[in-house]
């Protein structure tokens, strides 16, 4: 019994470090740059099918290819927001205007990459196995993959929290989210800021889609799964908040950890249900902004 | 009579006090300023009263019917109107629909259909000066004439009175004499008239009465003339120590 | 009075209805049998592109939900088909999701802008999946058989459905609720402060946009004769209109109508050989049109129309000069 919830936990925890890191990203897009990037998921299916093609056919490491992957994405995300989502915010009337417009542009990237995957790789399951001696960890047996992944997951998390609060990059960034006028008038350069963004989004969408790749088998259209568990975790610990996401990505991992435990095939239903919910209940989320009665 | 009764009414949001035990009157026919320093409250308590924001405490009563829980649409429809400090118009539609959409539901009683609405939108519309505008979409108007369409669409509601957010800001020296003189006039037509205002001249030209507001309290109240030489309200704007 | 003002504003939209629902009742017998096929898609795919516009188009409330209001109907079908005539079956699935519709608007009061597009998109989800778990866990198989109708059926009660939709749609926009509908989504706070009840007006029209999806859904299990979730609650369903509206442009009636037909043709071309390149096509589509023509075909229409009314003009005045030169000359 006792071993049950522990596993529970680990595993929940697990499963949490991905999401957390999947949020981070995504809070980020949002957060400084107003895009809800619902193709988010789709990066990370791209970068774990990239991962599982580099080593099945050149016997790379996924730990390696992290240094490949996480980086070529952020120029793609870089440039996707200085092209579209730039545009969009000329062409938009307010706030409101852009968001929904860029939500529905993010739907159709979401369509242009699922589907050039689904292209490439076709719509079977994918998967590798690396790393994957066991390793005991209180009394349960789980793979060195998994444990590595959930290192590299908080590992990279905190380290970007640290980056966002301490570096001057970051202080830019925090700067151009919130008082874009003023940042902008104390030489920030918001385009490229947000642009640098939305970029990063991508590139820890990439390294998540690595780590992924460690844990789980992959399938080109599965991306939108992952997609809701970055909004619902965004939007829980608070929209543009990145401790928020941090600890709502654990949160939610140990919630589906014990759905799992008690019927694995409720896990889809229990997303989109806690998903709406959270949207019903508090659209701000935790420790995100209030919505003003104006 | 009383048309507007705001009884110790008080908000909060969070921890930030707004509005602080606000209380006071405007009778029928009044043309009453509402003034103070910028973030004591005045919209706030516009929102309140129009039933943008919930009463948190307190009542409010307008010709003599306890409005406090009521909703905006429930409120405009028993004729009080408001503007707003930032532009609500509906921008994308032209100037004849802006009216005609608050003639045809703001009216419970005349019951405007859709094709019937024509002359009098023409009317209220000419009354404010913009009747050339009336096809062109809102967002084509100069300032001057979007705050004129403002008080041309509340004025549709059948409107018995009007509460006016800043309607001067950003005007000219003779457009404020405009709005000033048909501010005048719809006061003469029987249109009670509570305005928050920023611009002194216009206040003190044209109110009856002004109450002053700061830190969400009420701190004085009465005739023009003796509102400027009030000590209270003066250290409050100019930083007066004498 | 109201059919004065139609009279007056609208012929053009007077003459186009009728024709267009006539066109579309002699198009099978006219047409080979395999467009004829199409058409069922087609007329499907309008009537949801224009229920979804009659309430998401003014208002700017961008609805994903569409494949769930369809989903009920299709279910709908599957318990009753048996037990009812189909014209019954039909109107329940439009009642089922009218109910549906009710809830849903009940719940996002108060969720605006994105967060009400992921919403609906999350609702539609939600049903999907927790279905699939239902059928799965307590039924043992995850799909049903619906007895089939024939062709001419499905087409006629499609026909009939998409009359009732043009016709509502018309209606709508030349009354007061279409104008309020155009506030809400210009300025809600500004319309409630007008007069206009915003929280019943929403909820209504979204609503009753529900109950035409959800009788054409009725009527496409027939035609499905197998259904599952996947198949009854697609997600592309909610896609698809909300593109073919943008495609084509919502300030008039048939941008709709004109997208959903590119779409359908396109889909019928692409499907079976490539449904990956279809749906890539889809996505590029959805991004150009948001970015470069939010008006949607009409607005390019219109553009159009204009410029050649000004060449129009510019030729006539040189006709006239140039007969009055001839003219003067002469004397």
């Amino acid at each position: 019994m006792i071993e049950s919830a522990i596993d529970i936990v680990i595993t929940g925890l697990i499963l949490g470090g991905l999401y957390a890191l999947i949020a981070v990203g995504l809070s980020l897009q949002y957060g400084v740059g107003r895009v809800l990037n619902v193709s988010h998921g789709e990066f990370i299916i791209l970068a774990a099918l990239t991962t599982y093609s580099l080593y099945t056919v050149t016997g790379i490491h996924p730990l390696v290819a992290i240094a490949f992957i996480a980086p070529a994405l952020f120029v793609v995300g870089f440039v996707l927001d200085r092209t579209i989502f730039n545009d969009l915010r000329r062409t938009s009337v307010n706030e409101d205007h852009f968001e929904g417009r860029s939500l529905l542009v993010s739907f159709g990237l979401l369509f242009v990459i699922q589907n050039l995957m689904l292209m490439s790789w076709g719509a079977g399951l994918r998967g590798y196995s690396v790393l994957n001696t066991p390793v005991e960890i209180l009394g349960n047996r789980y793979g060195l993959n998994r444990v590595i992944a959930l290192v590299v997951a908080v590992t990279a998390s905190v380290g970007f929290y640290l980056f966002i609060r301490h570096t001057r990059v970051g202080k830019a960034i925090r700067a151009a989210a919130e008082r874009p006028d003023v940042a902008e008038a104390l030489g920030v350069n918001r385009k490229r800021v947000l642009a640098i963004c939305f970029g990063l989004g991508a590139g820890l969408a990439g390294l998540a889609g690595v780590l992924h790749s460690m844990m789980f088998d992959i399938q080109a259209s599965r991306g939108i799964e992952l997609t809701v568990i970055a909004i619902v975790v965004v939007v829980v610990g608070g929209l543009g908040s990145i401790t928020g996401s941090l600890f709502g990505g654990f949160l939610l991992g140990l919630v589906i950890a014990v759905v799992n435990f008690i019927d694995p095939s409720l896990s889809l239903v229990a997303f989109y249900l806690i998903f709406i919910l959270v949207l019903l209940v508090r659209p701000a989320g935790i420790f995100g902004r209030q919505i003003h009665a104006d | 009579m009383r048309m507007l009764e705001v009884r110790g009414v008080s908000h909060r949001f969070g921890g930030l006090i707004a509005v602080d035990d606000a209380s006071f009157e405007v009778g029928q026919g009044e043309i009453v300023g509402l003034i103070g320093p910028n973030g004591a409250g005045k919209t706030t308590l516009f929102n309140l009263i129009s039933g943008a924001l919930r009463v948190q405490d307190g009542s409010i009563r307008f010709k003599e019917e306890d409005i406090t829980e009521l909703r905006p649409d429930q409120i405009s429809r028993r004729g009080l109107a408001r503007t707003f400090q930032t532009s609500k118009l509906f921008d994308g539609m032209t100037v004849f629909d802006n009216v005609r959409l608050a003639l045809i539901y703001g009216n419970p009683e005349r019951r405007f259909k859709y094709e019937e609405a024509e002359r009098e939108v023409n009317q209220l519309i000419a009354t404010m000066g913009i009747l050339s505008d009336r096809n062109k979409p809102v967002r084509e108007l100069p300032l001057a004439s979007r705050r004129y369409l403002e008080i041309a669409r509340a004025l549709a509601t059948d409107a018995e009175m009007l509460l006016l957010d800043e309607a001067m800001a950003g005007l000219t020296t003779a457009e404020l004499q405009q709005v000033m003189q048909r501010i005048t006039q719809l006061r003469d037509r029987g249109v009670t008239i509570l305005i928050i205002e920023h611009v002194m001249e216009a206040i003190l030209g044209v109110c009856d009465r002004i109450i002053v507001f700061h830190f969400g309290q009420k701190i004085a109240e009465g005739v023009p003339a003796d509102i400027a030489a009030d000590p209270t309200v003066r250290s409050v704007y100019l930083g007066d120590d004498t | 009075m109201l059919i004065s003002t139609i009279l007056s504003e609208e012929k053009p939209a007077l003459v186009a209805i009728p024709v267009t629902i006539a066109a579309f009742a002699i198009a099978p017998s006219t047409l080979p049998e395999s467009i004829g096929i199409s058409l069922i898609t087609v007329l499907m795919y309008t009537i949801l592109a224009l229920s979804w516009t009659m309430f998401s188009g003014p208002t700017g409330y961008i609805s994903l939900a569409t494949a769930g209001l369809f989903g009920v109907g299709v279910y709908t079908t599957a318990f009753l088909r048996d037990s009812l005539p189909l014209e019954a079956v039909v109107l329940l699935g439009g009642a089922a999701a009218f109910v549906v519709a009710l809830t849903i608007g009940l719940l996002t009061l108060r969720i605006k802008g994105v967060y009400f597009i992921l919403f609906t998109f999350g609702v539609a989800a939600l049903m999907r999946t927790s279905v699939q778990w239902w059928e799965t866990h307590i039924n043992g198989t995850v799909g049903r058989h619906v007895t089939a109708a024939t062709n001419e059926t499905v087409y006629l009660l499609l026909l009939i459905i998409f009359a009732a939709t043009l016709v509502a749609a018309f209606l709508l926009r030349h009354a007061s609720p279409g104008l309020a509908l155009l506030g809400i989504g210009e300025n809600e706070d500004a319309a409630e402060h007008v007069g206009v009840n915003v929280t019943r007006l929403k909820v209504l029209t979204f609503a009753a946009s529900s109950v035409l999806m959800g009788m054409t859904g009725a009527v496409m299990a027939t035609r499905f004769r197998y259904i599952d979730p996947s198949i009854a609650f697609n997600p592309l369903i909610s896609f698809l209109p909300v593109l073919m509206a943008i495609l084509g442009g919502v300030s008039k009636l048939y941008g709709p109508m004109i997208g959903a037909a590119i779409l359908v043709a396109l889909q019928e071309f692409l499907i079976t050989e490539y449904p990956y390149v279809y749906l890539l096509i889809f996505g590029l589509t959805l991004v150009v049109v948001v970015l470069w023509l939010p008006g949607g075909l009409v607005e390019l229409a219109q553009k159009g129309y204009f410029r050649l009314k000004i060449q129009w003009i510019k030729l006539r005045m040189r006709l006239t000069r140039f007969r009055r030169t001839r003219q003067a000359k002469r004397r």
